[in-house]
């Protein structure tokens, strides 16, 4: 019996592959450059007072919108001329007291609720912690347990995390900041990236509004003032970032690099001379296969006139189309080039633009070419503006074999020079 | 992990099918039923064991080929102008794959009235190897959209329940009344990867223009559950027969490590446990011999699939054990009938029919292009060929068409409305070793 399971075993992992795995390593390829973008810098504040209630407004990864209420109170009685710096930091859900229930000495809040300087009923802090601030006006300011109920992520089971939000004050109405930790239930969610701006704020800046469809908001009648969802507004109005301030990594512009007279810079050429190439006659059709950083394939119609010279060296005219485009459909971009007497070349398309069903991606893209005996190939460089996937890598590679336009469009062929 | 490595290696022979659900069980093709007298008893029904003679062995190759779609809806689904390029429209898997098995047999007799037939076996009843077709055409505007828009349910499933297994059969002759057991000692490894957001939705950018979409791949998961085959059999005379079986259902707590990778977060990984539920079956089934040419075996088969109500895949790092990802099930049990004919064309040579109508699993409401079965209908022909005197081939092809299921009640998080198809055919190949 073992020995026809190891028979098995043997027959079978030739042929195995771990498909999830590769599944899921090559998503995090395509999107390892959105990760490493877009972390704000760490910088001061200034020391302001922070006694009051605040608005907290924050951009958690995996996209979830959180709105906070944070009361900031002095530890200590305040002495006159100083600025607090040690606060005992309450927090609450932002709709935990949503519609607002106003109460005074003579009319009590129900349900275990207190009532607040502000004249309106407080359910229980979620969390109570003391928050000290240093000199240039940053602090940070723990939220463990911070149990955030089931609606933030539409789950079954109560959210709960550990937050800290590293703060500068960077007014007196407003500190901001980044946040680290992680949720630890339901699933476990790394924070860090995470954003945060915060704003003075009282309980009756609520204002109950319904959306409207291609008007202005309304205000709520009904039933409507005790939906939360009407209130969301308010915090939502709010950014959940600081603001950029002298100094800051600026992130990159639209035109990802655009050179200053307005045309996009040709960046330098890679390097093929590993590659063996000659000169040929390229005239014709091919099917170009290309991967994009490795990882997204692409496949386009490449039609080329190659005119020899006396030289050795010769003109190469050529247009790209989409490979499901008929013949005669307008090109997708047209080059003109030169070859080498080695069969090696350069196109510069700036500009492109490749519309597909989905969307339209425009990018600035070199690509430098080598001719084979029956086939070119090359490496591409660049930069892909339109999504913002910025420059390419060393990885983006081509392969084209000639091909007929009206015939099907083969798979599976290689898209990049072969391997020495 | 050398158990592990052994079921990686099996899974990767075996079917795409995720059926019955994800049932690979067919050995003996059109043979293979509760009243089936082979090597292949130790499955079928291990009370058969003691009416066979000498030794058996038998060597099974199922080949399957699957495809299927998922059409996701667009409104139905929630998806927007923005969103619906990259999380609506058509995926689709199409795939091959071949499971191995063999199990044997020896029978000796006790006395004139006895006989005891000892039995072991290796068989894969339950495999799946789910691979949607990637996108490449998608826009590389949403890095997600390259796995589909089905991904939000699966991109990619290995899973395999490989069974070393004893039986015992013994047969009381003078009545022709026969008992059967047979232990099975179940390995389970599973694989699955699938797009997933913190919150069940299909948002893609955060309101920062950051990817939200995420991934959950769950790798290399592994069970271990021992269950029973019973059976009963009842050879009235020659040409009729009659058997029910117990296949012991399992709930597998499938362990293994998780991989989460939430829009532009860092990477987290989590012990986890995912569990996975296999219905109980009964089979009735009988052998009618109605003309020396012509015989007629009926089975029907109940399974309790219902004890499949949700998959929770839970958090082993976390004392709570707090919930990673929920998939609704709410199976219902499942009927089959099946009827299958055998008429002998010459000494050496049977020619088989088949037709069966089995109700599906999956209520609409949770299906999802993972794990989903709806009602289905088989079809098959086949042949054994008595080859030479200690050789016999058995073959058969199968055409399993499943019911179109139009989705608009999801409760699946995300929901998972929308068009959905399926279509497997089978050929199987038996050699059978009597000396």
């Amino acid at each position: 019996m073992r020995a026809l399971c190891l028979g098995l075993v043997a027959l079978s992992l030739a042929a195995c592959e771990d498909i999830p795995r590769k599944d899921y390593d090559d998503f995090r390829e395509r999107t390892a450059r959105a990760r490493s973008e877009g972390q704000d810098g760490e910088t001061g504040g200034s020391l302001q007072d922070l006694t009051g209630r605040w608005l907290l407004h924050a951009l958690l990864q995996g996209g979830i919108d959180l709105g906070l209420i944070v009361e900031l109170e002095p530890a200590s009685e305040p002495v006159e001329g100083e600025i607090p710096r040690v606060y005992t930091s309450r927090i609450w859900l932002w709709r935990q007291d949503i519609p607002p229930v106003a109460c005074d000495a003579g009319t009590p809040c129900p349900n275990n609720r207190t009532c607040n300087s502000y004249g309106t009923c407080d359910s229980p802090p979620l969390v109570v912690t003391t928050t000290t601030v240093n000199d240039d006006g940053t602090f940070q300011l723990i939220a463990d347990p911070l149990d955030l109920g089931t609606e933030v992520l539409n789950s079954a089971e109560p959210v709960k995390a550990r937050v800290i939000m590293n703060s500068r004050s960077t007014g007196p109405d407003n500190w901001c900041g980044d946040a680290e930790g992680s949720v630890v239930s339901p699933l476990t969610l790394n924070l860090a990236g995470s954003r945060f701006s915060a704003f003075r704020h009282v309980p009756q800046d609520w204002v109950c509004k319904v959306a409207v469809e291609d008007g202005e908001p309304r205000d709520c009648v009904g039933d409507e003032v005790a939906d939360n969802k009407n209130y969301e507004h308010v915090y939502q109005a709010l950014p959940f970032k600081c603001a950029a301030q002298p100094g800051d990594v600026e992130p990159p512009a639209p035109d990802m690099g655009v050179a200053p007279d307005g045309g996009p810079t040709r960046p330098a050429a890679p390097d093929l001379s590993a590659v063996d190439s000659m000169a040929r006659d390229l005239t014709g059709n091919w099917l170009l296969d290309a991967k994009v950083n490795g990882a997204i394939p692409l496949q386009l119609w490449l039609s080329m006139i190659y005119t020899a010279g006396v030289d050795g060296s010769a003109n190469l005219d050529g247009a790209l189309r989409s490979v499901t485009a008929s013949p005669g459909t307008p090109a997708l971009a047209t080059f003109t080039t030169t070859v080498g007497a080695d069969g090696r070349f350069e196109i510069w398309l700036p500009g492109l633009s490749i519309s597909t069903d989905l969307a339209t991606v425009q990018a600035d893209i070199l690509l430098a070419g080598a001719t084979l005996p029956d086939a070119i190939c090359g490496i591409a460089a660049g930069q892909v503006n339109q999504p913002p996937l910025g420059a390419l890598t060393e990885r983006t590679t081509f392969h084209a074999e000639p091909w007929d336009p009206t015939t099907e469009v083969p798979m599976g062929r290689p898209f990049a020079c072969p391997a020495e | 992990m050398a158990r592990g490595t052994l079921l990686l290696a099996t899974l990767c022979a075996a079917s795409p099918a995720l059926g019955n659900p994800f049932s690979a069980a067919r050995y003996r093709g059109l043979m293979g039923t509760a009243v089936d007298a082979s090597g292949f008893s130790v499955y079928w029904n291990p009370a058969a064991l003691g009416t066979l003679e000498g030794v058996h062995l038998s060597l099974h190759a199922g080949g399957v080929h699957r495809d299927a779609s998922f059409d996701r809806a667009v409104e139905a689904n929630g998806e927007t102008p923005e969103t619906a390029p990259y999380n609506s429209g058509e995926g689709t898997t199409e795939a091959w794959g071949v499971v191995p098995s063999i199990a044997g047999s020896y029978t000796l007799s006790l006395g004139e009235d006895f006989g005891l037939g000892l039995g072991a076996g290796f068989y894969i009843a339950r495999a799946g190897l789910a691979n949607w077709n990637r996108h490449p055409e998608a826009s590389a505007a949403e890095p997600g959209a390259f796995d589909g828009p089905q991904r939000w349910g699966t991109i990619s499933t290995r899973l395999v329940v490989a069974t070393p297994t004893l039986a015992v059969g013994l047969t009381h002759k003078p009545t022709g009344l026969s008992l059967g057991v047979a232990p099975a000692f179940n390995l389970v490894s599973l694989s699955l990867n699938r797009a997933r957001n913190p919150d069940q939705s299909t948002t893609l950018r955060d309101v920062e223009g950051r990817i939200a979409e995420g991934r959950i791949l769950l790798e290399d998961g592994e069970a271990f559950a021992v269950t029973w085959v019973v059976g009963a059999r009842w050879d009235v005379d020659r040409d009729l027969a009659f058997a029910v079986t117990w296949h012991q259902g399992a709930d597998y707590q499938v362990e293994g490590k998780s991989f989460i990778q939430f829009g532009t977060a860092d990477e987290t990984t989590a012990n986890a446990r995912f569990p996975l539920q296999v219905a109980d079956s009964i089979r009735l089934a009988a052998k009618i011999g109605v003309t020396d040419w012509m015989t007629l075996r009926s089975e029907v088969e109940w399974a309790g699939w219902s004890r499949m109500d949700k998959q929770e895949a839970v958090n082993l790092d976390d004392p709570d054990r707090p919930v990673l990802m929920r998939i609704e099930r709410a199976f219902e049990d499942t009927l089959a009938a099946r009827l299958r004919t055998d008429f002998r064309v010459a000494e050496a040579v049977v020619i088989h029919g088949g037709l069966e109508y089995e109700t599906g699993a999956t209520p609409p409401q949770t299906h999802e292009p993972g794990l989903a079965e709806s009602d289905s209908v088989q079809i098959g022909v086949g042949g054994s060929f008595q080859l030479s005197e200690h050789l016999a081939l058995t073959t058969s092809f199968i055409v399993h068409e499943f019911v179109d299921v139009e989705v608009t009640n999801s409760i699946q998080g995300p929901p998972q409305n929308g068009l959905y198809t399926d279509h497997r055919q089978y050929l199987t190949v038996d050699l059978e070793v009597t000396l």
